[in-house]
């Protein structure tokens, strides 16, 4: 035990107060954009391998990290395993599994990257979605000697359903085959014609051996000496910037809640698009009232703030006094969010109970919630074998309206089974645009 | 827009889907950097007011340095504060003179919150965990949920994505709720540089010494640092190799002590 410590003086200050920076308005500086980037691959092709590369490489370990890794693979009575860095859980140490989703961050030439890890196993694909549905970009690892599998084809599929366009294919354990250029040939055009098939273009293939360190951070001159491309970590930092797409587009302003805690009435929520200013005169749907924003309330901020783009979170008084509340839009006049009773989605269904037509659903979109039935199915993939099984004719139906356009398509639909366990909840997201033009009610009342 | 601006609208838009979705919520508050930080942002969220009471789990073994600092930013910020303390284990004598850390932990902390969950039923509770910090907090969801005893079923977390969130419990049982999963330690010096957010004076140094990481006295070690202001603080962990939490005893005390905590409540 240290010494009990001594008790402060009376006029002890016991606060730092740091000289404010300008908060939301101070801009560049050390902050950065950071991509997330989930590595998937079938089992033993080199994942955890290669996120250990990257973490060691990049030098991004703290001291001890890699000891204590020893010695847990000792006590299992294991080889070294690069896995336990991410693999955290006991459970997952004695099994030598990814039974949970993993972030770590990383840092190379000033630029952060967050890894994640998602397990493969198909028992625990609500995690695997979880984890990839995070991602902006994707390294899809293929090993050169046994070339594609089928958890390759998989994870591949998997990425096109979540959307996860942006795709590095890295062909790993190129020592394995003599570091042969034929071998690696082929697999490129195997891949990408795969790939291209599910519309996804990955951006780079490149090969590597993470546990030669060959082709990650550093290029290789002797055995990949063919190699004039860039090494896997050159082609992670020729993609940073290109996630920071800002989805300008017209007003949609998702209400959270209302808030009374004193003589204002704060309407708090998020832009999900598009920009609001103070004067603009904006309809909240679905109900259709107007009123002018009177105010954007920034606390701690002792400038007045004018105007906030996409991707804000904001809180607003208004002008009149109408009805607002949580699941309600905001729009300008121009360009108002499309209302709907049926809407055609893909759904992934975690839940362990089945799915049924007819069946009453909490149907949720970005904050609002309604009940809603499955109509039909169009098309149904295997969540074992992430297959496509089959085709078929499909509808939604809600009861009530929900204004609904192509402007929060992702990431905000979410559902759950009604009344059942919250918590097994089952995402699900909205397709194609042509549905929106096809299925609409007609968006603005006529004068 | 910035990443730390990014991070600022994603912990709100946390704070305001769990005050509209919960009844009943309060939020743990150790008085750390992550603890201000997370008042900061709830001010931000809720337009100047935090709308549910803040909880110090007083082990008894604070530092007096920061518990002058609890009573300032009570009086500062105006914030309703609920103390509570494990006065039945301290009775049975539990305390670091006696017992290892893990169990101290448990009891000064993890069942103090249980207790005071039972006293208050509390649906949901606004934590400071963050990924960087631990490994198996790294496994964690922004919304995890917590059974009637309290425990953390890691091996059977839901769904979290596209910005939809577990937000509903059954009787005695509460969510985690963790606005700062995303942040590292250096984007929350950066921010309360960038917003001028007082923290306690323990983390800059004094005669060599500076604290990163604050716990309970007996069990929290110090680091030897000259720096004395927040742009020091930032270079220095752009160059260390020390982790974070390398000075707090009970994270190390046995192979995955951490895990073991969490799993019985500990955040």
């Amino acid at each position: 035990m240290p010494p009990v410590p001594k008790p402060v003086a009376k006029d002890y200050v016991p606060a730092f107060f740091p000289k404010r920076q300008g908060g939301a308005a101070h801009a560049g500086g050390p902050e950065e954009p950071r991509t997330r980037i989930v590595v998937v691959g079938h089992v033993d092709h080199g994942k955890s391998t290669l996120i250990g590369r990257l973490l060691a490489d990049t030098q991004s370990l703290p001291d001890g990290k890699l000891e204590a890794v020893e010695r847990a693979c000792r006590e299992e009575g294991m080889p070294f395993e690069y896995a336990f860095l991410l693999d955290a859980l006991l459970e997952e140490q004695a099994q030598n599994i990814t039974i949970d989703t993993t972030r770590i961050g990383f840092r190379h030439e000033g630029q952060g990257f967050e890894i994640i890890d998602a397990p493969g196993h198909r028992e625990f694909i609500k995690n695997m979605v979880t984890g990839a549905a995070a991602a902006e970009e994707a390294i899809l690892l293929i090993d050169a000697k046994e070339g594609l599998k089928e958890q390759t084809r998989r994870h591949g599929l998997l990425l096109s359903l979540l959307g996860v366009s942006k795709v590095i294919v890295a062909v790993n354990k190129m020592d394995l085959v003599d570091w042969k250029e034929e071998r690696f040939r082929i697999l490129d055009k195997e891949i990408r014609e795969y790939l291209g098939g599910l519309k996804i273009s990955p951006r780079e293939v490149v090969p590597i051996s993470a546990r030669e360190g060959a082709n990650v951070k550093n290029s290789d001159s002797i055995g990949l000496g063919w190699w004039k491309g860039p090494t896997l970590l050159r082609a992670l930092l020729s993609g940073v910037g290109r996630n920071d797409v800002q989805k300008e587009g017209p007003l949609r302003l998702v209400v959270q809640d209302v808030y009374r805690f004193d003589e204002r009435r704060v309407i708090a929520g998020k832009l999900e698009s598009g920009k609001i200013r103070v004067g603009d005169s904006v309809v909240f749907f679905p109900d259709r009232k107007t009123s002018k924003i009177r105010s954007i309330e920034d606390w701690g901020n002792p400038d007045p703030v004018q105007e906030l783009g996409p991707g804000r979170g904001v809180a607003i008084t208004l002008e009149e006094q109408i009805f607002v509340e949580r699941g309600h839009v905001g729009s300008h006049e121009q360009n108002p969010p499309v209302e709907s009773r049926e809407l055609k989605a893909r759904i992934f269904w975690l839940d362990t109970e089945p799915l049924r037509l007819q069946a009453p659903v909490q149907l949720r979109l970005a904050t609002q919630s309604v009940e809603g039935r499955l109509v039909s199915i169009d098309r149904l993939v295997d969540a074992d074998k992430l297959e496509q099984k089959r085709w078929v004719g499909s509808r939604w139906r809600r009861s009530g309206f929900v204004a609904a356009d192509p402007w929060f398509m992702t990431p905000t639909i979410g559902w759950n089974r009604w009344g059942g366990l919250p918590c097994r909840g089952a995402p699900v997201w909205v397709e194609g645009e042509s549905f929106w033009r096809r299925n609409i009610r007609p968006p603005w009342p006529r004068r | 827009m910035s990443y730390l601006q990014h991070l600022e609208d994603q912990s709100i838009y946390i704070f305001r889907e769990a005050f509209a979705n919960f009844k009943n919520m309060a939020m743990p508050w150790s008085m750390g950097k992550d603890s201000n930080t997370l008042i900061w942002l709830a001010k931000k969220a809720f337009a100047g007011k935090i709308p549910f009471p803040l909880v110090h789990i007083d082990t008894t073994y604070e530092f007096p340095e920061m518990l002058a600092f609890r009573e300032w930013a009570r009086n500062h910020y105006g914030i309703d504060l609920i103390v509570m303390v494990n006065e039945e284990a301290r009775k049975r004598g539990v305390g670091y003179e006696s017992h290892d850390p893990v169990t101290v932990t448990h009891e000064l902390k993890s069942l103090a919150l249980q207790q005071a969950l039972a006293k208050y039923k509390w649906d949901a509770l606004v934590t400071g965990i963050r990924r960087d910090e631990d490994s198996t907090r790294a496994k964690e969801r922004y919304f995890s949920p917590r059974t009637a005893e309290n425990e953390w079923e890691y091996r059977d977390q839901p769904p979290e994505f596209w910005g939809q969130f577990t937000t509903a419990v059954k009787p005695g049982e509460h969510v985690r709720v963790q606005p700062l999963l995303d942040w590292t330690e250096l984007d929350v010096w950066e921010y309360v540089r960038r917003e001028g957010i007082p923290v306690p004076k323990m983390y800059f140094a004094e005669n060599g010494r500076r604290y990163r990481s604050l716990g309970c006295w007996p069990i929290t070690q110090s680091i030897e640092s000259q720096v004395s202001t927040i742009d020091g603080i930032v270079e220095e962990l752009k160059t260390t190799k020390t982790a974070e939490r390398a000075g707090r005893a009970q994270d190390h005390h046995e192979r995955n002590a951490m895990q073991k905590l969490r799993a019985k409540g500990f955040m």
